[in-house]
């Protein structure tokens, strides 16, 4: 058997990226000289090393964390404020390499073949990189001390070796001492560098399933180096094919490629107009320009859009932002055509911007490869789908977005609240015909029911802007309910615009109180009334609240 | 989408002629649509059929009565779960669960704003008209709130109802017997009356089932249909009261309030 050299790669490792993150993200709130410690889902995801010192480990439940170190601050898992702040890092080191590898912020990877020659050998390389990262960190610490801010997430570590493991456990030894680690090519010295390494490091540095680790380690084989002793064959008859990948990595013979794909083309096209313009016809026709020149690239490529941002922005400063979906794809014409959409609702819309608009960007969001659209033969899209789409696209285009919706469903209490209007524009239409397919339309059939809601039927009318009515007891005194939901009377008539009808039958009340933890909050009681009109019964649902009673739907 | 071509011609058959008369031709089922199975004998046909068909496409259907706005709802839930698309036009306040719960198919409905936008003015009325003609182009079903049509002007409502006759659509408009505008010649009226709502009494219960007179009068029609629905049932859904055997008839009782 025949094993490919593996690449010689260099990984750019910090221990406790999310404190460093934290400190440099809010440094008046956290500080290097605090015990800090990452918590996700109620266990320590990373701490510092004073926290360490003081025996926080990683894994610890939060109660055992502030046992051991009582004056333990808690950092709220953000990943990305992570994210965020590793990016000066990784853009101060593209500076110097292009292809990188961004394992998890705070670890690092790139292909050394190139810039070790560039920068004369490995060690100049690592002390290269080492120097950029700090560049890059210092231009994000806002005047702090970057070797503060790089001690309290754990030091910085460069390692360089033959293969993904063994240069990431050398970057891990090298935080650790505190210089980078260069270990020698050939694969004899990279073994020899493994071998000693416990097994429970391929968790973390290869994603071993732990219950693996936790059986070789029960078989015996605790260091990577058993598992380099024994022959492939034996591991892969114990293990079947996961052996042949665990002596592949405990013997560094790994050849897996860092993953390094160039970083997608920018296609974000902006206009900016030196003259704002303030006429529909002028703003489309510089629309064009841009939706051409990016349909023109998509149609090079065999590519097409399905998802789309949309942004404009006025002379004083407001902005028109928007994301339209296409399951279908776009091309020139319909990228176009939602540009047109958008700006006529803006500008023609309830609140126009005050002055000409001045910028203009059309930002790609889903590009996929154009493979066609393939019409069902049974079943799936048919000809009265595809007329009811290009009709519907068409009223957009008359009346704006926001005018035509579809209906999915939420959930409530209310009969308002249990179907949420949504945009068809950025719902768009299904393959299977019918509108999008991520919307829900009914619930589950096993769902639970909402607690509270009223049971079927449902109101054929509903008044998103409840009518205000009275409804009044034998004395002609209007009908209260307590706090308690108690009634003062029985309801005997409800007045509507000064006509007053005769209630029949009633039920409630039934108490809503809703929301009551935020600024949301609801108190009201529901009733069902049945009242008798010139042209036969007619029922409704009332809500009392603050001593007012309100028409919400009706049975119509 | 009326028309049906038939591809293969028969060789005797071929020549201008016969391809003239057979582009011509329509299936007597291509001009219907169809509609919910508990409506089946207002229109005379039997309530054994899972999707009668008896609406004529190109119709206009007034629905009016107490109870408009579920009849109309009604009218939408065969159509819909049989592939066509029904577009609601001005009709904020419609029940959109009770909807569901009939049955009508929300994945091919869709909800469109006042085009009126409430006035009258000369420049929305142009607006109205390329909406709604745009509509009835892709759409098989139309609902349209009676403040809607009422707005539009009688020469563009007949533009709009010959419109429907010529794409194959059909036309339900859904409001008040006496205040809808007089110059829209409904082909079918479908009047709908509560007779009575059940489950609820003086202080308890809650609203579970209303039975319904429908009557079924138009244009062509001889005389007036009836017939006796719960709309919405226990379950929401549209479903004939049925009509129980004599024998089974005894004296009922009235139930009294107690307590």
């Amino acid at each position: 058997m025949t094993t490919a050299q593996p690449p010689r790669c260099a990984v750019l490792h910090t221990p406790a990226w999310p404190i460093t993150a934290a400190i440099l993200h809010e440094p008046e709130t956290f500080g290097p000289t605090q015990s800090l410690a990452v918590f996700h889902a109620q266990r320590v995801l990373s701490c510092s090393p004073l926290a360490w010192r003081e025996g926080v480990r990683p894994g610890q439940r939060r109660r055992q964390a502030q046992g051991a170190c009582p004056h333990l601050v808690i950092v709220p898992y953000n990943a990305d404020r992570d994210a965020r702040m590793y990016e000066p890092v990784v853009q101060s080191i593209g500076a110097l390499v292009p292809l990188i590898d961004v394992e998890n912020p705070g670890s690092l990877l790139l292909a050394t073949r190139g810039p070790s020659r560039y920068v004369g050998g490995d060690d100049a390389l690592a002390v290269h990189l080492l120097a950029l990262a700090r560049e890059g960190l210092s231009h994000a610490s806002h005047g702090l001390d970057v070797d503060e801010v790089m001690t309290a997430g754990g030091g910085l570590g460069v390692g360089i070796a033959d293969g993904r493991v063994a240069a990431t456990l050398a970057a891990r030894s090298s935080s650790r001492r505190g210089e980078p680690v260069v270990i020698q090519p050939g694969m004899q010295a990279t073994a020899e560098f493994l071998a000693p390494y416990a097994v429970k490091v391929l968790t973390a540095v290869a994603g071993c399933p732990p219950d693996l680790v936790d059986l070789l380690e029960r078989l015996g084989l605790r260091q990577l180096g058993d598992i380099a002793r024994l022959s492939v064959t034996d591991l892969v008859g114990r293990f079947g094919a996961i052996g042949e990948t665990l002596h592949r990595l405990a013997s560094g013979t790994d050849d897996t490629p860092p993953s390094t794909i160039p970083p997608p083309p920018d296609l974000t096209m902006t206009r900016v107009f030196d003259d704002p313009l303030s006429q529909l016809d002028m703003l489309v026709f510089a629309a064009k320009a841009l939706t051409d020149e990016l349909g023109g690239y998509f149609h090079e490529r065999g590519q097409v859009c399905t998802r789309v941002q949309v942004e404009a922005e006025s002379e004083h400063g407001e902005s028109s932002q928007r994301v339209w979906y296409r399951a279908e794809g776009m091309r020139s014409s319909t990228l176009l055509d939602r540009v047109r959409w958008q700006l006529d609702g803006w500008i023609n819309g309830a609140q126009p911007p005050t002055a000409g608009v001045t910028l203009l960007r059309v930002t790609p969001i889903d590009i996929r490869s154009d493979a066609g659209t393939q019409v069902g033969f049974w079943g799936g899209r048919s000809e009265a789908d595809d007329n009811a789409t290009r009709a519907i696209t068409r009223v957009i285009g008359l009346l704006g977005p926001q005018s035509v919706t579809v209906a999915s469903w939420r959930g409530g209490r209310d009969p308002r609240e249990v179907y949420e209007m949504m945009c068809y524009a950025d719902i768009g239409s299904a393959d299977s015909g019918g509108v999008g397919q991520q919307l829900v339309l009914r619930p589950d059939d096993d769902a639970a029911v909402w607690p509270g809601s009223l049971p079927a039927p449902a109101p054929a009318v509903v008044h998103h802007e409840p009518l205000l009515v009275e409804v009044i007891d034998v004395h002609g005194r209007p009908v209260a309910v307590n706090g308690r939901g108690l009634m003062s009377a029985t309801p005997e008539t409800l007045v509507q615009r000064g006509r007053s009808c005769r209630i029949v039958a009633w039920a409630g009340p039934w108490p809503v109180d809703e929301r009551w933890w935020d600024h949301r909050a609801r108190r009201a009681a529901r009733f069902q009334l049945v009242v008798e009109q010139p042209n036969g019964q007619c029922a409704y649902l009332a809500e009392v609240a603050a001593g007012k009673w309100w028409l919400t739907a009706e049975y119509a | 989408m009326s028309a049906v071509l038939l591809s293969s011609v028969p060789n005797s058959l071929s020549g201008p002629l016969s391809e003239m008369a057979l582009s011509e031709m329509t299936l007597a089922r291509e001009r219907l649509l169809p509609v919910h199975q508990a409506l089946a004998p207002l229109f005379g046909l039997s309530s054994d059929d899972p999707a009668p068909l008896a609406l004529t496409r190109g119709h206009t259907v007034a629905c009016v009565g107490s109870a408009a706005m579920s009849c109309a709802l009604a009218v939408l839930v065969a159509p819909t779960q049989a592939g066509s698309w029904a577009g609601v036009v001005g009709l904020a306040s419609c029940g959109v669960q009770a909807a569901a719960d009939l049955g009508v198919a929300l994945e091919r409905t869709v909800f469109v704003a006042d085009p009126t936008g409430g006035s009258s003015a000369s420049g929305q009325q142009t607006d109205a008209a390329a909406v709604l003609s745009a509509l009835v182009d892709g759409v098989d079903v139309l609902l349209l709130a009676q403040h809607v049509v009422n707005s539009l002007s009688p020469s563009l409502l007949r533009r709009l109802q010959t419109r429907v006759q010529s794409r194959g659509g059909v036309l339900v408009v859904v409001g008040e017997a006496k205040s809808l505008t007089s110059s829209l010649s409904a082909d079918v009226r479908l009047t709908a009356t509560t007779q009575q709502w059940q489950g609820v009494g003086l202080g308890y219960g809650y609203l579970q089932r209303r039975q319904v007179l429908l009557q079924l009068d138009g244009r062509r029609r001889a005389r007036p249909t009836e017939h006796q629905v719960w709309l919405p049932d226990h379950h929401g859904q549209l479903s004939p009261v049925a009509t129980m055997p004599a024998e089974n008839t005894g004296v009922v009782i009235p139930l009294r309030r107690v307590g």
